[in-house]
């Protein structure tokens, strides 16, 4: 059975979202699947480089899972509260341990050998792992890590180094598709090269935990060019257009042809425009658009020119390096990053990849409006090629509404990934299906619907591959484009609420959603760009109002019900209105809008023993 | 304190959701599942609340006792039913004044109407929660056959 799935079945939705920390929004469930697969992924690395008695890998998730959930559920030093334990027997027996194995794990719901670093059953180099997994979530800094190396050194009996990569460039569609090649690359040196490879994301990089004294990342242009699939950035149908049109512009019959008031059909289906032709800037040749387009990201259709950078990009890569590409300081500032770039487009050449550009979705420290009219006093200005590849992989993901998950607390990259595909499951799991009560039941816990559910994630979740879902390692974001513009206001508020409860009710949160991704860590539940709300404008990092979490994540979910008996003719109010009392009220407020889902969350509160 | 006292009085550790759900059980074997107009559910208890928010808000205190004596459905015939059935609608009115205190009138007012509108959909139909079923096994406890037999339970008058 797969890890995820094992994790719901201990500690289901929306229980999940219980959190787990003070100092920062993370979900217990979260947090206890993250140690689980980082002491997952140590005891397996650790038992190829000593030769000690090590956990099985299944075994090695369990305990990580279990290692604090007592503790957390406010069970330590009560065995006579017996529900948890009843709770976690009858699920590792189901999943097929024998009652004796299923005891001998239960016991640590009461010992922590993460915090006492002994237990008879492994050396105390395996509980110094079980401490290191547990240790990373407590902080937020990757140069903190080195630290607790350096605690961890004498029982592990190794030399363990960091090494700080990251890229800080503003556009974060890019920074994705460079997060997926860096990640493609440590797994080659973990594989290939038998190199001792951990990555960790943080806020601020991603961490290698390596034996490696000076890891470095070299990057070629080509594999940018590759996107996310390996079929190139830019679809078939573009790149042809483009090499049509570049052609075009060099011939002087053909461009004079298409550039008249009433082009001929060919030049139209190419989309072709003489201002593309002329106002691009690329040193030492006409402004030629096109072809700067497949210099930068042509495929199979590339032109052989010198990569030019900004040179101000130069210095936002750190232990990461771009093969092939030459830094030079430019004049033209490009309106949607600020930089100086010496090569460029103009703003309107994004139309080309079906974008129009908006202060909304580029520019967030000016006032809603067009980048061209803010633009038109500072000349002479340009769009420069890393802001193009964003446009084009944004038009690519195909949804202007983003739904992001930003943590702070440290996560192995392998992990973001997998709850990156989590959350685009469950975002698309539902965008079909919203209008159907049942199906959002489902997704909660219960007694029938809730397994099949369970299966389905654990049989789909490996086909699912980015850029259906982006995750950022250098900033600990996962990014799922989600949906398109509706015609009602209140039908996308009901929407976003009830797709961002049932987020939340998984244990994926903090939450934003929003045109743009967020450049900073939020600790709130959500953050919404349409408006705050007091249900779930709280941070559920705090003492007083983070234990409502599963209800105020149910009570958004419910949406959808309250929204279905609204349709089927029964007099409501109107159905935001729940959204307009804080966290506390969110109990009474699930009995209002889906008294079936309260007596369901109620039944398992009581079942699991967990306190009000 | 007996046990049935104990599950249906004001404590300060309980949120209102727990007195909403005892209501809701109460009521649901007292006026019976299914019905289809929701004012049979809920009539006492919108009352309670209305004379609450309305009337007594600020003298809460002093009247919150006498709303919920004169309050208690003419249906219910048993004296433990009754008591249990006041203690709930005391704590409930309690619970309401103090968890709302801070909102503007109209919150308040809307929460009020949500309430009530909770605690007729819960005795209604679909499963109760643990606490519902929990105070209707102990306070319909003597006989548990019928609703009729339930409703003639404990103490006479």
């Amino acid at each position: 059975m797969s890890c995820l799935r094992i994790a719901y079945e201990l500690l289901p939705p929306p229980l999940a979202a219980l959190p787990a920390k003070y100092w920062t929004s993370i979900s217990l469930w979260l947090h206890s699947y993250t140690v689980a697969r980082t002491f997952q992924e140590f005891v397996t690395i650790y038992s190829e480089a000593r030769d000690v008695d090590t956990p099985s890998e299944d075994d090695a998730f369990l305990i990580g899972f279990l290692h604090d959930i007592g503790q957390k559920l406010r069970l330590r030093g009560k065995p006579s509260e017996e529900g948890l334990v009843e709770w976690i027997r009858d699920v590792l027996m189901v999943i097929g341990y024998t009652e004796g194995e299923a005891d001998e794990l239960v016991r640590y719901l009461y010992t922590n050998p993460a915090e006492t670093l002994f237990d008879p059953l492994y050396d105390r180099s395996i509980w110094r792992l079980l401490w290191l997994a547990d240790r990373l979530q407590g902080i937020d800094n990757p140069l903190a890590i080195l630290q607790l190396l350096a605690e961890a050194k004498d029982d592990l009996g190794l030399e363990l180094n960091i090494a700080l990569l990251n890229i800080t460039i503003p556009q974060p569609f890019m920074r994705t598709l460079l997060s997926r090649i860096v990640h493609k690359n440590l797994e080659q040196m973990t594989r290939n090269e038998g190199k001792l490879v951990i990555p960790i994301t943080t806020p601020y990089g991603l961490a290698v935990i390596t034996d490696e004294p000076s890891l470095t990342i070299e990057i070629n242009w080509d594999e940018i060019r590759k996107g996310f699939n390996g079929n190139g950035m830019l679809d078939e149908k573009t790149e042809e257009d483009l090499e049509w049109n570049m052609n075009c512009c060099t011939n002087p019959e053909c461009k004079s042809e298409c550039s008249k008031r009433k082009k001929p059909s060919v030049c139209r289906e190419h989309r072709f425009t003489k201002r593309d032709c002329e106002k691009g800037v690329y040193p030492g040749s006409k402004g030629n658009s096109y072809r700067i387009a497949l210099i930068y990201y042509g495929f199979k259709k590339r032109v052989n020119a010198k990569v030019i950078l900004p040179d101000d990009i130069r210095y936002m890569f750190q232990g990461i390096s771009i093969k092939e590409v030459e830094y030079i300081s430019g004049r033209y500032m490009c309106p949607l990053c600020g930089a100086k770039t010496p090569v460029g487009i103009t703003g309107d050449f994004l139309q080309f990849f079906n974008t129009n550009i908006t202060t909304e979705q580029w520019m967030r420290r000016l006032y809603p409006g067009s980048v061209n009219r803010l633009m038109q006093d500072v000349k002479p200005y340009s769009v420069d090629p890393l802001c193009l590849g964003e446009v084009i992989l944004r038009s690519r993901a195909g949804y202007p509404v983003l739904i992001s998950l930003t943590l702070r607390a440290l996560v192995p990259l392998p992990v973001l990934e997998e709850v990156g595909k989590l959350a685009y499951y469950l975002v698309f799991q539902l965008g079909t299906s919203i209008p159907k009560r049942t199906t959002v039941s489902s997704l909660l816990y219960d007694d029938n619907g809730f397994e099949k559910t369970l299966e389905n994630v654990a049989n789909t979740l490996p086909s699912i591959g980015v850029p259906k879902f982006y995750y950022d390692a250098f900033t600990s974001t996962v990014v799922v484009p989600y949906r398109r513009f509706m015609q009602s206001h209140q039908d996308e508020w009901i929407r976003d609420i009830i797709v961002a409860g049932i987020l939340a009710a998984w244990g994926l949160y903090p939450l934003t959603i929003s045109e743009t991704v967020p450049s900073a860590p939020s600790n709130v539940l959500l953050s919404y760009y349409k408006g705050r709300r007091p249900l779930y404008d709280y941070q559920p990092s705090d003492k007083k109002l983070g234990d409502y979490t599963p209800y105020v994540a149910t009570t958004m979910t419910s949406l959808a019900e309250l929204n279905h008996r609204a349709n089927t003719g029964e007099n409501l109010p109107a159905l935001l209105e729940v959204l307009d009392y804080p966290p506390e009220h969110s109990p009474l407020l699930l009995q209002y809008t889906s008294p079936s889902l309260y007596s369901r969350l109620e039944s398992l509160r009581v079942r699991i023993g967990v306190r009000p | 304190m007996n046990g049935v006292e104990e599950l249906c009085r004001y404590s300060p550790d309980r949120g209102i959701d727990y007195y909403v759900s005892g209501l809701a059980g109460i009521l649901r074997v007292v006026v019976g599942p299914g019905k289809t107009s929701t004012h049979a559910y809920v009539k006492e208890v919108r009352k309670a609340l209305e004379t609450l928010v309305f009337s007594v808000w600020d003298r809460s205190d002093e009247y919150i006792p006498v709303v919920a004596e004169s309050n208690i459905p003419d249906t219910i015939h048993s004296n433990k039913v009754k008591e249990c059935f006041r203690e709930l609608l005391i704590a409930l009115l309690r619970r309401f004044r103090e968890t709302t205190a801070d909102l503007p009138i109209g919150s308040r007012i809307r929460l009020m109407n949500m309430t009530v509108s909770a605690i007729a959909e819960m005795a209604k139909r679909g499963k109760l929660p643990p606490v519902g079923e929990k105070i209707i096994n102990h306070v319909f406890s003597k006989s548990s056959q019928s609703v009729s037999q339930n409703l003639e339970g404990g103490e006479n008058p």
